[in-house]
């Protein structure tokens, strides 16, 4: 694969995980609602998947970026997994539901593609530690991406405080 | 205790874009075993892992 193609699709697979924190904040400050302990872990682990994505674009592809994305994915699976365990046993009506699905359902699926995704990339990249010119498109979802995790850093302790 | 886990995380994109790799990559490496130990804790007693 080209280097600009796969560039490009790295853009838009972290531009994925930005989306994600992004609907996360919209539907926690509409409905008012606090995340819980492990809605925050969940998070933890999206910006962490978003690590790998983010250093292949900045470094050029790599194996260990894809393992670091690869362990913060697996960490986001277990948690997201063990909340929908806690529910299942639950008596309670699901809290938070969106498109029929509830919020840590789909983190679950978020995590699961992004891993189902490297797998795919690990079958077609190769190795190369050509470091490509950052563009305009590679500063600009950095700066959002980064952009966002300053906001949960804020937010979190804002929570601390109220 | 989050807001340790997000700054952490912060700092790791801030040494990623700033050319220092490796530090970031350690860096997250800690962070994910703080965050795996929130996670152990919060199986262990909910109520003890607060925001």
């Amino acid at each position: 694969m080209k280097g600009s193609a796969l560039n490009f699709l790295y853009e838009l697979w972290l531009l994925v995980f930005i989306g994600v924190l992004v609907g996360a904040f919209v539907y926690q400050y509409e409905t008012g609602s606090m995340p819980c302990a492990l809605c925050l872990l969940q998070r933890v682990g999206i910006i962490g998947a978003g690590f790998g994505p983010l250093l292949n674009r900045l470094y050029g592809t790599k194996l260990e970026h894809f393992g670091l994305g690869m362990v913060f994915s697996i960490f986001g699976l277990l948690v997201s997994s063990r909340q929908i365990l806690l529910n299942v046993c639950s008596s309670n009506p699901p809290p938070d539901v969106v498109m029929g699905l509830e919020l840590f359902t789909w983190a679950f699926i978020v995590q699961l593609s992004s891993l189902f995704a490297t797998a795919v990339f690990l079958f077609f990249v190769k190795e190369e530690g050509k470091q490509y010119d950052r563009g305009l498109a590679c500063k600009f979802v950095t700066l959002l991406f980064t952009a966002v995790v300053l906001t949960n850093v804020i937010s979190s302790y804002i929570y601390l405080v109220s | 205790m989050f807001g340790l886990l997000f700054t952490l995380l912060f700092v790791s994109i801030m040494l990623f874009v700033f050319g220092k790799k490796r530090w970031g990559e350690i860096l997250a490496l800690f962070t994910l075993a703080l965050g795996a130990l929130l996670f152990f804790f919060h199986m262990t007693d909910p109520l003890m892992v607060s925001l």
